[in-house]
């Protein structure tokens, strides 16, 4: 009886603390979308920017679709006999990875946005061969008869009869694939063809919510305006004949007036089409003779170190500097520059060491990675590699702090012994690397019960949703403060040294000889502890990779 | 001036025609009909070359069209066909006048033209020319077909089952302004049909098929009254006639051998022939079987004062209606019932006698249908 009178007395208090739960909820939701807006008027320029060039190789990569995809369809409709084999390919395209096809895109075409509309276009393609198949070929038999009957070529009863039409079913078609396409380019920053898709990706190698938040809500309200004009086009596309939504005029007055609509509508979409080209068409232009086109990955520190490469040419030589930051990965970014698309880029010593030039990993020094890097890259594939910036970048395993006081960890030997009971999560680059994963569990004679790979920051929420136990960080990395973790000591000196070098393509360095004098200021300037902090102002107080680089440089005197 | 010469089709091991022998006069419509799968459609598509021969030649003008292009062959033929032939994407005036302007005719005669034939079919240009197919009735849509048929001044018009989808009603009128436009323009249709009043009503000659094979080719007159197998005579049907009164002649009813009689024969002698054949009345003639007058019995009806000996030709009636061997049934009827007569001599224009149409053999065919209807309701 007590418990039943005591239950009714705590209702009071549990319907508070449920009122308290909701409004803390809605208090929360309130902060953080606040910082949202506050994020997006602060960078409301360079979003801008994002966006404008997201919709440009959007649109671009569907015109190029339609171009390729409309004809096909032809075909297949045409020739029933071309229906297996191109059908086919466009399935098979569309069951390829975007990441895998976009992989394959590199070694053909390079990086930029050409591979990007490329790799865009080819998934845009299924959608649109397959509806102007249907469109042709459910026109009535009848009315292609009669064309026939009355004397039309081929050519008059496609272009006069089925084109207009099987129109409508072709648009359904291009709009299935503009909205693929808008979502799809987001993978475009990982090549250096920029987009939205550079915030999303940053966003998540900085564990930067309001970032990610800023590259995918304006991709999918672009999506969704994508989906909504293209409505509009299938519905002026379709013949006023046939639009079945209301009852056709009777007076020629009202039916000239639909008819002129049409009419206007499409030289309006004409106009759009001739812009984007002509727009795409000027940015695709050669650069003027003396540009230098930068690059460097795309997390926090490697974009910092970016704009720190280009802000020193900028202010110590007269060259144009193109910034292609942000691109996704070691081995990118060595086809990019090898195939000429980036002139400079910032790498560390042990990716091109081990990743690039595959070279043992066992017991070497730094020096050792250095020399030999540098020599092979000169002699091999005729790239110089300057002095390096002084901090040293390299892995490190990461366990909960609870953890490492239950067990008393303190090195990789400790966590060895009990490893294999332990989930561990490395990069997906990790995984495959000599101077990875294969040699941590070689060097340390150490398992795990389970691997979860996962890439950038995502790895810091897996460990601190206990989604796993133990994972790879980098030593100048801010989020190991940030999340609580406990790094443990390389006391076998397994990991290689990560120094930070500029690689510049050999006949752009002898032409402009000024380049090695401009990044050389940096040599051996920067330490751990320094890229530790401008990782953490980046990571924590949202400040920009650029604005930081610059405000670095002159505090420093360098520029 | 279309002239088929032993044209075959085959698809595969399926022959579709077999050895089609047709000529198809200028300025004529010829209505190929039969049941479906006949091949009459494959034969219309074949002039204007939608599909091609197997064997065999098609002349247009004594020109052999195979060495034809087919789509200058095509332009200079009008095609119609059932219900949909009509582009929905485009305006009345756009469907008549897409082939004059793919051969790129000068503008105002294209439109000169096409109100013209607005006019010719019915259709008021101004209310309709602008409109879409989807906002005409059937029949309109049907009428703006047969239009661009004609839009083209072409001298041949194929016409597939044009009609066939129309309410009955419908099907008339287009029927009788297809017969309309065609008294003016005089162009060489070939329609298919599968419906026999349509073909009897329009067709100058019908050419009914089966299997491939045309049956009979002929006026609508003849196959309906000479079927030349029990496969026509079904299909055009036994009591068809009956619908088309006025292609039963004279000739194909009449008594052909009356009883007659020499003018110069005793009264005596008549009546003993009256009576062994049992008729009531005698043709009087000549020599040369030229009708002189007739003996009616009823004039032994006089009583005393009859002249047992002398000729009949002092006797005989003079006064009687004729009628000739291509009177209609209508027409006797009408004499029968306007004179007041129980018999009609059948003479040709020499007066010769040829037959005669009495009340009771008029009757008697007339009667035939009801008959044929019982017989049929009995099987």
């Amino acid at each position: 009886m007590t418990n039943f009178i005591q239950f009714f007395k705590d209702i009071p208090n549990e319907v508070t603390s449920f009122f308290d739960s909701v409004a803390q909820f809605f208090r929360d939701f309130y902060a953080s979308v606040t910082s949202f807006f506050d994020y997006i008027a602060q960078n409301s320029e360079k979003l801008l920017g994002l966006l404008g060039e997201h919709i440009m190789l959007s649109v671009f990569a569907i015109l190029v679709a339609i171009l390729i995809g409309v004809p096909l369809g032809i075909l297949v409709s045409r020739y029933k006999k071309s229906n297996k084999p191109i059908i086919g390919a466009a399935n098979v395209i569309q069951a390829i990875p975007s990441m895998a096809l976009l992989g394959f895109m590199i070694p053909l075409f390079g990086i930029g946005a050409k591979p990007a509309i490329i790799m865009v276009m080819l998934y845009a393609l299924l959608p649109i061969v397959k509806n102007t198949a249907t469109g042709l070929d459910n026109i009535d038999k009848e009315i292609l008869d009669v064309a026939k009957g009355i004397g039309m070529t081929k050519l008059q009863i496609l272009f006069r009869i089925q084109f207009p039409l099987a129109l409508p079913v072709i648009m359904a078609g291009v709009r299935i694939s503009a909205v693929t396409s808008v979502g799809l380019m987001t993978l475009a920053s990982y090549i250096g063809a920029g987009g939205l898709g550079i915030m999303i990706y940053s966003g998540v190698q900085m564990v930067n919510t309001n970032m990610i938040l800023a590259g995918a809500i304006p991709s999918c309200f672009l999506a969704l305006l994508m989906d909504f004009i293209f409505s509009k086009i299938e519905k002026v596309v379709t013949p006023i004949s046939m639009r079945s939504n209301k009852t056709l005029p009777e007076k020629k007055e009202d039916l000239d007036k639909l008819r002129k609509h049409r009419k206007r509508s499409f030289i309006a979409i004409g106009l759009a089409i001739v812009v984007c080209i002509g727009t795409v068409g000027i940015q695709a232009l050669p650069e003027s003779e003396d540009t230098i086109v930068v690059s460097s990955n795309d997390y926090a520190e490697a974009l910092f170190l970016g704009h720190v490469a280009c802000e020193l040419l900028e202010a110590h030589t007269d060259l144009k500097v193109v910034r292609n930051l942000g691109m996704g990965g070691t081995l990118i970014l060595f086809e990019a520059i090898n195939s000429g698309e980036i002139d400079i880029q910032i790498e560390y010593t042990a990716s091109m060491y081990a990743s690039v030039l595959s070279q043992p990993v066992e017991n070497v020094t730094s020096d050792h990675i250095f020399k030999t890097t540098q020599q092979m890259y000169k002699d091999e594939y005729n790239l110089a590699v300057l002095d390096h910036w002084g901090f040293n970048n390299t892995f490190a395993v990461a366990v909960q702090k609870d953890m490492a006081e239950q067990f008393n960890l303190k090195t990789i030997s400790d966590f060895a012994k009990i490893s294999q009971n332990y989930r561990f999560t490395p990069s997906f680059q990790f995984t495959t690397r000599n101077d990875g994963m294969i040699g941590l569990k070689k060097a340390y004679d150490m398992d795990f019960k389970e691997v979860i790979p996962m890439d950038g920051g995502l790895k810091y929420t897996a460990i601190d949703n206990e989604e796993t136990d133990s994972i790879i960080v980098y030593t100048t990395d801010s989020k190991v403060d940030r999340f609580d973790l406990v790094v443990l000591e390389d006391d076998k000196e397994f990991f290689l040294a990560y120094h930070t070098v500029p690689i510049i393509r050999q006949e752009v360095l002898d032409k402009y000889p000024e380049i090695a004098d401009a990044l050389n200021r940096m040599a051996g300037e920067l330490t751990d502890k320094q890229m530790s902090l401008i990782n953490f102002e980046i990571e924590m107080n949202g400040r920009t990779p650029e604005e930081l680089a610059k405000e670095f440089l002159l505090e420093n005197g360098y520029i | 001036m279309i002239r088929f010469v032993n044209v075959t089709k085959r698809y595969k091991n399926n022959l579709v025609l077999d050895k089609i022998n047709l000529e198809i006069p200028k300025g004529k419509i010829v209505v190929l009909i039969g049941a479906s799968g006949c091949g009459k459609t494959t034969c219309l598509k074949m002039i204007n070359r939608l599909i091609d021969q197997s064997d065999g030649k098609i002349y247009i003008n004594n020109e052999e069209i195979e060495n034809k292009d087919p789509i200058k062959l095509r332009r200079n033929i009008g095609y119609v066909i059932q219900q949909v032939g009509l582009f929905p994407h485009m305006t009345v005036k756009e469907n008549i006048e897409i082939i004059p302007k793919l051969e790129k005719f000068d503008a105002s005669v294209i439109t000169s033209r096409t109100e013209e034939l607005m006019k010719m079919i019915g259709l008021d240009g101004e209310s309709f020319m602008h409109r879409y197919p989807v906002q005409l009735s059937g029949g309109q849509q049907q009428r703006i077909g047969v239009a661009r048929a004609f839009a083209i001044n072409a001298e041949i018009i194929l016409m597939d089952e044009p009609f066939s989808a129309l309410d009955p009603i419908t099907r008339l009128q287009l029927q009788d302004e297809l017969m309309t436009l065609q008294s003016e323009l005089h162009r060489t249709i070939v329609f298919v049909t599968h419906d026999m009043d349509e073909a009897i009503r329009i067709a100058d000659k019908i050419c009914i098929m089966n299997n491939g094979k045309i049956l009979q080719y002929d006026t609508p007159e003849m196959i309906l009254k000479h079927p030349v197998d029990e496969f026509v005579k079904e299909f055009v049907g036994e009591k068809r006639i009956w619908n088309q009164p006025d292609m039963i002649k004279a000739q194909d009813i009449m008594i052909a051998s009356p009883i007659t009689a020499h003018g110069d024969i005793s009264l005596l002698r008549a009546v003993e022939v009256m009576r062994t054949s049992k008729v009531d009345s005698i043709m009087v003639i000549d020599s040369k079987r030229e009708l002189l007058g007739i003996l009616f019995s009823s004039i032994l009806k006089k009583g005393d004062g009859i002249k047992w000996e002398a000729p009949i030709s002092s006797i005989m009636r003079k006064d009687y209606p004729t009628a000739s061997l291509t009177d209609s049934i209508l027409d006797l009827l009408n004499v029968f019932n306007s004179e007041n007569v129980s018999i009609i001599p059948i003479v040709d224009e020499n007066k010769k006698l040829l037959g005669l149409i009495t009340r009771s053999s008029l009757i008697t065919t007339l009667s035939q249908q009801f008959l044929v209807d019982e017989v049929n309701d009995n099987d």
